[in-house]
């Protein structure tokens, strides 16, 4: 449930940062996977920079922006979107960089008329923006209200801009710091780094051209 | 792998998860292979409640579905940091949500790890989400006993409430207005889209 709730960073940089989930329920009628290929169709027809879809044996297929096939590894392996919207899939999740895109696939979802649950992760008043244009009312908001314990763990704001990225927490801050170093060493690119981190949030919601930028801005 | 660590996948991987929570998990016997068996299937460590509420209708007008991320971000916790929150919870009469994962595992009148459960104490996990759903007048309650308890634990927790939208609007974030509680600007939103499917 929070999932892509936890992404952190300022205004601007989240402007660029919008995530799309479609989820059924565990028994929806079998007749609804047509409908969640159209729905996969539409996302992928508007520039996701990530996009992926799971059947339900939790099998999933992945395309990432700029992921190069010299960079699959064993267990993360990177597929065209054609592949993921040929998918049967139980769950969906697209990643976009700006709001027009996001915008056009909810609206195209809401004239297909196809019934299956969105959420979109973002700026709230721009989410509710895209809602008015589409005429839809926005049925449900998970808000985030703060981190608390011992904060002074915490790693830099910077690495927690990444890791937060990932909805399950399964980048490692240490790998981000690792990463970097090797920037500033001149061993690999903030492009490579972004994708490197986004490999391994399997369910494929870290935005690597956001986390590129973040990476480029702390090397800088 | 052997038991209590056989507990770490259901609360660090990413999805396939909640077929788990619908099966027997015959904890605390457990082999490896047994916990990959029973994670077949989709899911995270919560559960779908916020991504489906518009189909499944499964949240009232009113009522506030509150998500405390232990461990999150980055840092990880112990079920020992888990079960300070927890209990202080349950000291509070909050009653924990039975289709969650965590829940399995904790004794809801007294917020504390169950006692065949305890080897798992000092186990730690990515994050492990504690769930609960109170009346929207409670919610501000619910935050003080969190923020009192945030100082006796040796990592993070990231707090999450989901609520329904009026006419458009968040009135949640009114009332936490009032009591000084700040919201970020950025959340999860559930268009609605899925109101039509079944009806």
């Amino acid at each position: 449930m929070t999932h892509s709730g936890h992404r952190l960073g300022n205004r601007a940089s989240l402007l660029g940062d919008w995530v799309i989930l479609a989820r059924m329920p565990y028994d929806y009628p079998p007749e609804i996977q047509r409908k969640m290929k159209t729905l996969v169709r539409i996302c992928a027809r508007h520039n996701p920079v990530c996009i992926s879809s799971y059947d339900k044996d939790g099998k999933v297929i992945r395309y990432m922006a700029g992921w190069e096939g010299r960079q699959v590894s064993a267990v993360h392996i990177s597929s065209s979107i054609e592949d993921v919207a040929n998918d049967p899939i139980l769950q969906h999740h697209a990643v976009y960089t700006n709001k027009e895109d996001v915008l056009n696939v909810v609206k195209e979802i809401k004239e297909a008329e196809l019934g299956i649950p969105i959420v979109v992760a973002g700026l709230f008043d721009e989410v509710f923006d895209i809602c008015e244009k589409i005429e839809t009312e926005p049925h449900t908001v998970n808000l985030c209200v703060g981190t608390f314990g011992n904060l002074k763990l915490l790693p830099e704001p910077h690495i927690l801009e990444l890791v937060t990225m990932c909805g399950h927490g399964r980048v490692s801050s240490n790998l981000a710091r690792h990463l970097i170093d090797k920037i500033k060493k001149r061993e690999m690119t903030p492009k490579e780094a972004a994708i490197e981190l986004g490999k391994q949030c399997t369910c494929n919601i870290l935005n690597p051209i956001r986390a590129e930028k973040i990476i480029s801005d702390a090397t800088s | 792998m052997s038991w209590p660590r056989t507990i770490r996948p259901l609360f660090s991987g990413a999805g396939r998860t909640l077929v788990s929570i619908n099966k027997d998990l015959k904890l605390p016997k457990r082999s490896f292979e047994d916990v990959m068996e029973d994670q077949k299937g989709l899911g995270g460590r919560g559960t779908t409640d916020m991504k489906t509420v518009d189909l499944t209708e499964n949240l009232p007008y009113g009522m506030v579905d509150i998500s405390i991320e232990m461990g999150r971000p980055a840092l990880g916790v112990y079920f020992r940091d888990v079960e300070k929150v927890s209990s202080s919870l349950a000291q509070n009469e909050i009653d924990f949500d039975p289709s969650n994962n965590l829940t399995k595992i904790i004794d809801p009148s007294t917020g504390r790890i169950k006692k065949e459960y305890k080897d798992v104490l000092d186990e730690k996990v990515l994050s492990a989400v504690i769930r609960c759903r109170v009346p929207f007048e409670e919610v501000v309650d619910v935050y003080d006993v969190l923020e009192k308890v945030a100082s006796k634990i040796d990592t993070v927790f990231t707090l999450f409430l989901v609520n329904r939208c009026v006419d458009g609007k968040i009135p949640l974030i009114h009332t936490l207005k009032d009591h000084g509680i700040e919201v970020r600007e950025n959340g999860k939103t559930n268009l609605g889209l899925g109101r039509s499917i079944f009806s």
